[in-house]
């Protein structure tokens, strides 16, 4: 197929072969280094960058946890039966709550 | 990749337009699937090429002029029935790229590639379109603009020499 028509074969063979010459043209070995610097520089692909992203798998690293200690709580207010009762009386024995009344003055 | 670079872009850029085609390959390795990684590349080396010239173009760091009279010269003598044995000396060669890349860079940037690709380098339009992520018939559509540019271009050079 020629780029100029019919009329203009020898020039379209004389610009295809000057384009052609162009393969013996050889890069250089600076990009390399150059290469090897901006991929250290980023990392592995496909890692996050920036705070934002760390923390947010650190609250999804944390979800379960939450998750169970929500549960045991919820649980635990269920099984005192009384929402106004003291979760902190459950725990406590005599002694303690009298040292802690001393402590606290009340 | 240098081997794909170095037929679409100015010697002096190679360095920096295979630079970018790796690291682009780099963070792109996650979507590399089942394949040839040859041809992967090529498409990667292919892209950055074309926005290598989209860069340029947007920044108009390429200055577009008209033919000088040496290339005026050059041409006449080209299109001239004389035999073409003397252009296949190295010397002549590189003022044949000198011409060709003057032609090339009246073209927009998706239009150049399209024509480099098929006319200059004997690739398929389906293969093409492939390579630079196009349909096949937008392909068609820039190769068709780019020869008219082209042929305007020669004709108007032979009109303009021709006349008296």
């Amino acid at each position: 197929m020629n780029i100029f028509g019919p009329d203009f074969e020898k020039l379209d063979a004389i610009l295809r072969q000057a384009y052609r010459a162009r393969e013996e043209a050889r890069a250089g070995t600076r990009w390399q280094d150059r290469v090897m610097e901006r991929i250290e520089e980023a990392g592995r692909p496909g890692s996050p960058k920036g705070l934002l992203p760390g923390f947010g798998q650190l609250v999804w690293r944390l979800a379960p946890v939450t998750s169970l200690l929500a549960l045991l709580l919820l649980g635990l207010m269920l099984t005192l039966g009384d929402a106004s009762a003291d979760p902190l009386q459950h725990f406590l024995s005599a002694a303690e709550e009298s040292a802690l009344a001393r402590i606290l003055g009340v | 990749m240098a081997g794909v670079a170095r037929k679409h872009v100015p010697f002096d850029c190679l360095d920096d337009t295979v630079q970018d085609a790796f690291l682009r390959a780099y963070r792109s390795l996650q979507t590399f699937r089942n394949g040839s990684m040859a041809t992967w590349l090529s498409t990667i080396t292919l892209r950055t090429c074309y926005d290598f010239w989209r860069e340029r173009y947007r920044c108009a760091e390429y200055p577009v002029s008209a033919f000088t009279d040496r290339h005026q010269a050059w041409l006449d003598e080209a299109m001239s029935d004389r035999s073409n044995e003397s252009y296949l000396e190295k010397g002549r060669q590189a003022e044949a790229r000198e011409i060709l890349d003057h032609m090339l860079d009246k073209l927009s940037p998706g239009d150049r590639m399209a024509l480099e690709l098929v006319y200059l380098e004997g690739c398929s339009v389906k293969e093409a379109a492939r390579l630079l992520g196009w349909s096949v018939p937008n392909v068609k559509v820039r190769l068709f603009r780019s020869r008219r540019k082209l042929r305007e271009l020669i004709g108007k050079q032979k009109g303009e020499r021709g006349a008296p």
